[in-house]
């Protein structure tokens, strides 16, 4: 009797997520109110 | 008209940290609201709010702001007065009422989790404006769910479900995921605001900083 064998389709690697483009800040060269992780605002 | 004026045009998203105990944050929120509104093409522009925590190793337990600020922090109790007392003005000339000596200072996370789930109803921005306000002028505690539950019914949503997400954990997992982003977008301090995935604006700056940072999405996406 003929043996069956399941063949799994090749995977292609997978690609790696494209790096988001790094953030522009516009910087009004303001000092603006920020307050931290910390609870400190400044 | 509008796209010949500013160049390509289209709509801007406005992707926003912040805490509902973060002064700055409710300032920086009603500027950025002003400049939307002086923006020739306001109506393109969608806020969406994210959650940042600050002190999130507070727990539920109301404390003292003024007793955590001096006690944890170091700072001199005559230092806390006065930067209270220029926080209070500074909100005050943009039509705000701070009311700092009634804040019940509590872990936020519960109210972060009530944000999402109003986001999840189409009603994330009133959500967000009435937790700032029971922070800063009404003094109700943003920890306790019956206080969450009753702002939520009054932006419109269903009190009984925003009990039930709230009692059950949900959103936690949102809440979570804009941590996380916002580790990865290497944000250290709020309010910070991103336009359209690429410019970034960080602090409550002046509405026409606000202003310039809208044109400049408009212009280019």
């Amino acid at each position: 009797m003929a043996s069956t064998y399941e063949t799994e389709e090749p995977q292609a690697p997978e690609a790696p997520e494209p790096e988001p483009a790094p953030l522009l800040i516009l910087d009004a060269g303001e000092a603006a109110g920020v307050c931290d992780l910390d609870g400190e605002c400044r | 008209m509008g796209g010949e004026v500013f160049g390509r045009g289209g709509a801007i998203t406005v992707d926003v940290w912040s805490d509902v105990m973060c002064p700055f944050c409710y300032m920086g929120d009603t500027l950025l609201a002003q400049a939307v509104e002086r923006f020739p093409h306001g109506d393109a522009v969608t806020v969406r709010y994210h959650s940042f925590q600050l002190m999130p190793e507070l727990s539920k337990e109301p404390v003292d702001l003024v007793d955590l600020l001096v006690e944890k922090r170091g700072f001199p109790r005559d230092q806390v007065a006065g930067m209270h007392a220029n926080v209070t003005e500074r909100a005050a000339a943009l039509g705000l009422d701070y009311r700092l000596d009634r804040a019940v200072t509590v872990n936020s996370r519960d109210a972060h989790r009530l944000s999402h789930f109003a986001a999840a109803g189409g009603r994330q921005n009133e959500m967000v404006h009435r937790l700032f306000r029971a922070y800063f002028t009404d003094g109700l505690n943003i920890a306790d769910h019956a206080s969450l539950a009753d702002m939520a019914a009054e932006v419109g949503l269903d009190r009984d479900g925003a009990m039930e997400a709230l009692k059950s954990g949900a959103f936690d997992d949102a809440v979570e995921a804009d941590l996380r982003q916002a580790r990865e977008l290497g944000i250290s301090g709020v309010p910070f605001f991103v336009l359209n995935d690429k410019y970034a604006v960080s602090g409550a700056q002046s509405v026409d900083a606000f202003l310039k940072a809208l044109n400049t999405a408009w212009k280019t996406d």
